[in-house]
């Protein structure tokens, strides 16, 4: 029997022999292997894992409470005293800042992983038993999905749902199932033929364990680049719900909903708008920057491109 | 005639001529300058043009200048002649006689006239989507034509401010019976024509609305060509667009910015507006039924503080949802003061105990109460309360209702706080809120309540108001509001905030317009670069 392979985008009869050596190396030793060859994806890197760090231990380090205001020292510049200042209603924005990293990340992260793991699942599903009534009727459905914008389908679901963390959580999640079943679908419909697969089906093996034990594995790779960069798109999606009072409701600090409450100061106090704006510029970009690193070290033409 | 005569006739003529001529002169230098378009930052996207089916100052203030007054109040809420030059009142106060001036043409080109009038009034008799139609059909016996320019109304009941919240309001001002029977509330942003100032041009949703002056205004033409009131939500963009001089008036400036435009040259301008900005309570449901709740919320909310900081230091506040000053301002009336110790002691007395996350718990229940607010300005200060109201221990669950949906869940109760405004065409008749358990936009629900002390409340607020209403001897009441507003401060039946002039920034460049029950005015309006 044929050892399954690692990276379900790297099957393929045609690849030259010397490009399957390379496919089989680890998953974290190509990642790697590609982050130090582009400087960009590693300072991205580092970024991410500082604000993660930041996240984490930025609200310990820095004690001061987000939710509370001082109307009598309001919208006061930068100062050793308030780093980043205040904003319209006297509240420390550095401490919002800290706060709103966990808020913005958890939410970004969180929305990403519902979408892969129902996305993973739907994929799964329809690619195993492709062409039949059931994958037909779910793919229209994913059909239906795409046919809306990505940020109008996340605004109409959390309109529906009404603002609060878990309904922005939910309609993230529901806004990246469609294109990761797809890719998902995809993937499973080549691997499906693979004789690995036709071989555990042959000694009995059921559709959940072959799917368990072979498809997903297999499939592992596009899904880590997809749902990488999907934490981008949760991140700035999540930022626009907040910016159009969709998301975390106040007095939570949410980067998003801090650019939008800054728009009505922005002529007394421009610094309001650049501190969440930067964070969410940059960190979008680091996680870009990071998935097409990802991308790059598991798509097995850069390998060739590489070797070539 | 000899040569001295003939030179002297000819002198005289002469002079006659010059002094005609630097008449002439002198009229053309004090005439104001003619023309040009006046573009106006408007808070809101206007939904309705129709003012029988109006019931928000924004839209009113954009569309009032299709149409006319029967009856003008003036800057202090006292009726002056408009479309009716004069009008009789029987000694019993139940038959208005109006009689209407006859130089006046809608701009459609029809007569304006006594059946016009009734053809109007008619009309919110018979639609009942229209906003008055029921104070219409209860007060409202009869209105006959008496003869082309005098229109006779006989009241069913009395009803002491009939002139001022029904001849005066802008439900009562006529459009052409031509277009009476092609409206409806599904019309509401099509044109019309009424009598006012400036003629209907165009109306794109979301966008703009466009008018242009009427040639043959009974007043006389506007000066101003065109006025453009340019739908515009985002209110940095107000100042963005004022200060590249882009536009010419923005009626809602954001006040952290005011002295930004004045330091840039703007005008700005304070009118003082019929209307309070409260905090309502929903008396029938949830955490805000129990009095204590209530009472602890009003003391622990410091309105001066939000005052002085957020709001610029223009509004004053209210003592009991009527300002000082006004007809049915009574200081015998107590007032509510900021003591955040008091506020917690209430709440420890009944039972609602501080835990030791902040919040305060009875039997295990969190003070969560729903908290439900309309965006913008409101939303904003809501934050404020919010956090105050945090400090004493109550929780509260914070909402922002975006996409108009704020309104009908607001009159349908679903909120337990909500951060709102009411305002009324004068107060001579007015509360500031809707203070009538029975009202179309009451401000605490209180006919659903469950609790037998409310419901008595609620029969002695409608007893009372009906006196108020029946009672043309102002004092008379006076003093019949003053117990209203009394039972609404003892019940703590909302928490009434503070009365908030409308600000207004103009270009130096507008000048003579003017401001009635807050309302911008602009027929006497000219643009003198």
């Amino acid at each position: 029997m044929t050892e399954p392979t690692r990276t379900g985008v790297s099957e393929g009869a045609a690849a030259p022999p010397e490009t399957v050596r390379d496919l089989r190396m680890s998953l974290r030793y190509r990642f790697w292997r590609e982050i130090r060859g582009n400087r960009m994806a590693l300072a991205s890197t580092i970024y991410l894992v500082l604000i993660v760090l930041v996240a984490i231990f930025g609200p310990l380090a820095y004690d001061v409470d987000p939710r509370l205001q001082s109307l009598a020292s309001r919208l006061q510049p930068p100062s050793w005293e308030h780093p980043f200042g205040t904003d319209q209603f006297g509240r420390d924005v550095l401490a919002r800042m800290l706060h709103g990293a966990r808020i913005s990340l958890f939410v970004g992260f969180a929305g990403a992983l519902g979408g892969v793991v129902f996305g993973t699942i739907l994929g799964l599903a329809t690619g195993f038993w492709g062409g039949t009534w059931f994958d037909h009727l779910a793919m229209r459905l994913v059909d239906v999905m795409y046919a809306f914008p990505g940020i109008l389908l996340a605004i109409l679901i959390a309109a529906i749902l009404g603002p609060s963390l878990f309904n922005v959580i939910v309609a993230l999640s529901i806004w990246g199932i469609p294109t990761l079943s797809r890719i998902v679908r995809g993937v499973v419909l080549s691997l499906r033929e693979q004789e690995f697969v036709v071989a555990s089906r042959a000694v009995g093996a059921g559709p959940a364990r072959i799917m368990a034990r072979h498809l997903v594995v297999n499939a592992v790779g596009p899904i880590i680049v997809y749902a990488t960069l999907s934490v981008a798109g949760s991140i700035l999606t999540a930022a626009g719900l907040g910016f159009l009072g969709l998301g975390v409701p106040p007095p939570n600090p949410e980067w998003g909903a801090m650019l939008s409450d800054a728009r009505a100061v922005v002529f007394r106090a421009p610094y309001l708008s650049y501190f969440p704006g930067a964070a969410i510029f940059l960190t979008v970009l680091a996680v870009n920057f990071v998935g097409d690193a990802l991308r790059d070290a598991f798509d097995p033409r850069s390998e060739v491109r590489r070797m070539s | 005639m000899n040569r001295s005569q003939l030179a002297r006739t000819i002198l005289l003529a002469l002079t006659a001529l010059a002094v005609a001529f630097a008449g002439t002169a002198a009229a053309q230098s004090t005439s104001v300058p003619q023309g040009g378009t006046l573009t106006i930052a408007w808070p809101e996207a206007v939904n309705n043009l129709d003012l029988a089916y109006i019931a928000g100052w924004v839209a009113f203030g954009a569309a009032h200048h299709l149409t006319d007054p029967l009856i003008l109040l003036d800057a202090e809420g006292q009726p002056q002649p408009s479309l009716a030059q004069s009008w009789e009142v029987s000694d019993d106060n139940m038959v208005y006689t109006l009689h209407l001036r006859d130089d006046v043409t809608f701009h459609d080109g029809v007569r304006f006239d006594a059946e016009a009038v009734r053809a109007n009034i008619q009309r919110t008799l018979d639609d009942p989507d229209t906003m008055q139609h029921e104070r219409f059909t209860n007060t409202i016996g009869s209105v006959e034509v008496v003869d082309d320019f005098t229109v006779r109304i006989t009241l069913k009941e009395l009803d002491a401010s009939f002139l001022h919240d029904v001849l005066a309001h802008w439900q009562v001002r006529p459009i052409s019976p031509a277009d009476i029977p092609n409206r409806s509330a599904a019309t509401m942003t099509e044109g019309y024509a009424g009598t006012g100032p400036f003629k209907f041009e165009s109306f794109v949703a979301d966008d703009s609305f466009v008018v242009v002056k009427n040639e043959n205004y009974w007043r006389g033409a506007p000066n101003i060509d065109r006025v453009v009131f340019r739908f515009l939500p985002e209110l940095s963009v107000h100042t963005v667009e004022l200060l590249a001089g882009s536009v010419d008036v923005s009626t809602s400036p954001i006040l952290d910015d005011v002295p930004l435009l004045e330091a840039r040259g703007l005008q700005i301008v304070t009118a003082p507006a019929v209307g309070v900005n409260m905090l309502t309570m929903n008396v029938s449901r949830g955490f805000t039924a129990e009095l204590a709740v209530r009472q602890a919320i009003r003391h622990a909310v410091n309105r001066q503080e939000i005052v002085d900081s957020v709001l610029g230091g223009f509004p004053s506040l209210s003592r009991a949802g009527v300002p000082e000053g006004t007809a049915l301002y009574s200081e015998s009336v107590s007032t509510v003061e900021y003591d955040p110790e008091l506020a917690g002691r209430i709440l420890d007395e009944a039972g609602w105990l501080m835990g030791a996350d902040g919040v305060r718990y009875r039997d295990g229940v969190a003070l969560r109460p729903q908290f439900l607010n309309p965006p913008g300005a409101h939303a904003a200060n809501a934050e404020i309360v919010q956090e105050q109201l945090r400090l004493v221990g109550i929780d509260t669950r914070f909402e922002v209702a975006e996409g108009g949906t704020y309104g009908p869940r607001w009159r349908e109760g679903d909120y337990e706080l909500s951060m709102t405004a009411q305002g009324g065409t004068n107060w001579g008749s007015f509360i500031g809120g809707s203070v009538h358990p029975d009202d179309f936009w009451t401000v605490n629900q209180i006919r659903f309540s469950e609790d037998p002390e409310l419901l008595a409340v609620a029969d002695e607020l409608r007893e009372i108001i009906g006196e108020a209403r029946s009672t043309v001897d102002l004092e008379e009441r006076r003093a019949a509001w003053a117990r209203g507003q009394q039972l609404f401060q003892d019940y703590a039946l909302t928490y009434w905030l503070w009365h908030a002039p409308t600000v207004t920034a103009l270009q130096p460049w507008v000048k003579g317009y003017d401001f009635y029950t807050r309302t911008l005015f602009l027929h006497d309006a000219y643009i003198e670069r």
